[in-house]
């Protein structure tokens, strides 16, 4: 059994007058010990997906469909009570902004101590002595009286290393890393990657990393499910998504990345177009109005999630035939 | 001949720590280099990129060129006329000739006006008549790209992409020679970065002005500029053709820039970040300030700083020890 199942999510806004369907039918999973990048541009519902994991999206979301299940227990049947107890301690999250989940005017040990309060039956101490290991881990120098610092006095790099420390604090079976590395610059973006791909090596669970970053998730993911305009477009291994992209919103993203472009290009390849309006109903393929390809058939009826190798699914009228 | 902008030992200074907290915490010198000793200059139509990470002090010469921020020492050139020593008419006259678009694109434009007011508000302020408006702003909308349509919406009703659109069409009203952009991709999707420095790209060949773009993202450099400067520390630490740069960096720290790309092949075999952080401009390493992150440094590094040494034509580097 996966450690986490995504079975035909759908979750709606309500706008003014009506409904933006922000994610819809996604259906994939993550088996443990993985690391699984989730990638699409703004507005694709990334983060909506997993605040949608967490319970956590806002008063004005519905889901509309589907299913979550973690480590088999179904999580939007679980009372409130036990979502509480899953989030933090099961199932962690780094954020963007490592700012945002810090407290400014507690030093980080007392932050570290504090988030273990579920063991009632630990010392002070003790759970102090795991704080300093875990710091020490995450490669903060001098970690035993760096403890005692408050988060201004640390760098945005650091930072970003003491709230994964947090996060894996608990040992969660499952940790979010929603966009780390965004806001750091590309050496501090390397040493956060290089730390990520340690850690997987004694860390037991499974990470689902959101990027917009296709670099970061060539780096360090297993696996990687594509996103587009709300719906699942493509899910691969790595190294076959990078390899040999199906669908073709994949394939004009992975052309958009600068790093790949040849050494006498004239230009940047764009996508031309725009994400169609999240309100529309469901009646053609997502990516129809900027596919180089489209053809009738694509206008006419939305395309399912085909499997097109072992591993390797897209949603691409062009692919079932 | 003069090249469009020149720009010579060029020094700006911060007060990063109040007089009686530098005082009581020992600080002799509570001055920071934003800017140590930057020379470069940028000729005609060409285009120049500044590339290092944040606190380097990129955008702080950018604001500098402008002069927004006032400079310690040093010259700015413009077409070999300097820097007007006094504000007013002069230093308007200056900022007609250089145009910036700032970090923060929907957040440097005003929530109160509509799009046609804003591109247009550079005729206002500067005193220009005899133009008609209306034209002025359909000319402009258009020449980035946008649709007749925008120029009745406000700032909050722009994607990312739109915005930085806009804040351009701003830049180019006046005809500047020089337009300095900011990290015009920075929060931009892959795709969008791309439109938006194909625009700067196309704008430089129809206009036939200069480019000082201010980035820390390497990739996007590569097509958008000629020459490539780095920053560290204030300090301008390679330059040089940016084909010629890409190919074989000098600077140690360059590489590691290059090495720490994120580049989208699973299959490529990873180089390990370089470890360490940026020191505090307060406390400034002796010799090269590169050493202490340095995996090639030596004692010489640690002891002597580097002057600016051409390793080939027009390719210069403050390394005793260059890579290429």
């Amino acid at each position: 059994m996966a450690l986490l199942e995504i079975d035909g999510l759908s979750v709606d806004f309500a706008a003014s007058q009506r409904l933006i369907h922000a994610l819809r039918d996604i259906r994939f999973s993550i088996e443990r010990g993985r690391i699984v990048g989730l990638v699409g541009e703004s507005g694709s519902g990334k983060s909506t997906l997993s605040l949608a994991i967490l319970r956590l999206l806002a008063p004005a979301a519905r889901i509309a469909g589907g299913t979550v299940r973690f480590d088999g227990v179904d999580l939007f049947a679980l009372p409130d009570e036990g979502m509480r107890a899953l989030r933090g301690e099961r199932i962690a999250m780094v954020f963007q902004d490592p700012m945002s989940t810090l407290n400014p005017v507690l030093t980080i040990g007392a932050q570290m101590i504090d988030v273990q309060f579920r063991h009632a039956h630990v010392a002070r101490a003790e759970k102090r002595v795991r704080a300093v290991a875990l710091l020490k881990r995450v490669g903060i120098p001098d970690p035993e009286r760096r403890i005692d610092d408050y988060p201004h006095q640390f760098s945005g790099g650091m930072r970003q290393r003491i709230s994964i420390a947090m996060a894996l604090l608990s040992q969660p079976d499952l940790l979010i890393a929603d966009e780390p590395t965004t806001a750091l610059d590309v050496t501090l973006e390397a040493q956060i990657l290089d730390l990520l791909r340690d850690l997987r090596r004694d860390f037991a669970g499974a990470i689902l990393l959101i990027s917009h970053h296709l670099g970061v998730v060539a780096e360090i993911c297993d696996e990687v499910v594509v996103l587009y305009a709300g719906e699942l477009v493509e899910q691969a291994p790595v190294a076959e998504l990078f390899a040999n992209p199906r669908h073709p919103y994949t394939k004009a993203l992975l052309d958009c990345d600068p790093g790949r472009l040849a050494a006498d290009a004239r230009g940047f390849p764009t996508i031309p177009g725009r994400m169609p309006d999240l309100g529309e109903a469901r009646t053609r393929c997502v990516f129809v109005s900027r596919c180089p390809l489209a053809i009738e058939r694509c206008r006419a009826e939305p395309p399912a999630v085909t499997t097109v190798a072992p591993g390797h699914r897209a949603s691409c009228h062009l692919l079932s035939g | 001949m003069a090249e469009l902008l020149d720009i010579e030992r060029l020094r700006v200074r911060f007060r990063a720590v109040k007089p009686l907290n530098a005082w009581l915490a020992g600080i002799r010198d509570p001055m920071i280099d934003a800017v140590a000793d930057v020379s470069l200059s940028i000729s005609e139509g060409s285009a120049f990129a500044l590339v290092g990470e944040s606190g380097s002090g990129k955008t702080t010469l950018g604001r500098a060129i402008m002069g927004l921020v006032p400079t310690e020492s040093g010259s700015i050139r413009l077409k070999g006329e300097p820097f007007p020593k006094r504000g007013g008419p002069a230093l308007k006259a200056w900022r007609r000739r250089i145009a910036m678009t700032f970090q923060d694109p929907t957040g440097s434009l005003s929530p109160r006006l509509r799009v046609r007011a804003l591109i247009t508000e550079p005729f206002r302020i500067h005193g220009i008549a005899g133009r008609d408006l209306g034209t002025e702003a359909r000319r402009l909308i258009t020449l980035v790209g946008l649709s007749e349509d925008f120029l009745d919406r406000y700032a909050h009703e722009l994607s990312g992409g739109q915005a930085r659109r806009v804040g351009i069409a701003r830049a180019l009203a006046l005809e500047p020679r020089l337009l300095i952009a900011d990290e015009p991709t920075a929060g931009l999707d892959v795709s969008v970065q791309g439109e938006v420095l194909n625009l700067l790209t196309r704008l430089r060949q129809e206009l036939g002005i200069a480019l000082l773009l201010i980035t820390h993202n390497l990739a996007a450099v590569r097509l958008s500029a000629e020459r490539l400067g780095v920053m560290y520390m204030g300090r301008l630490i390679e330059t040089g053709p940016t084909a010629v740069v890409f190919r074989g960096a000098a600077h140690p720290y360059t590489a590691a820039l290059l090495a720490a790309i994120p580049i989208a092949d699973p299959m490529r075999p990873r180089a390990r970040a370089i470890t360490g952080e940026v020191p505090s401009l307060l406390s400034r390493p002796p010799g090269c300030e590169f050493h202490t992150r340095c995996p090639h440094a030596q004692s010489r590094c640690r002891a002597e700083a580097p002057e600016p040494r051409q390793v080939r034509a027009s390719h210069v580097t403050r390394c005793h020890f260059p890579l290429a």
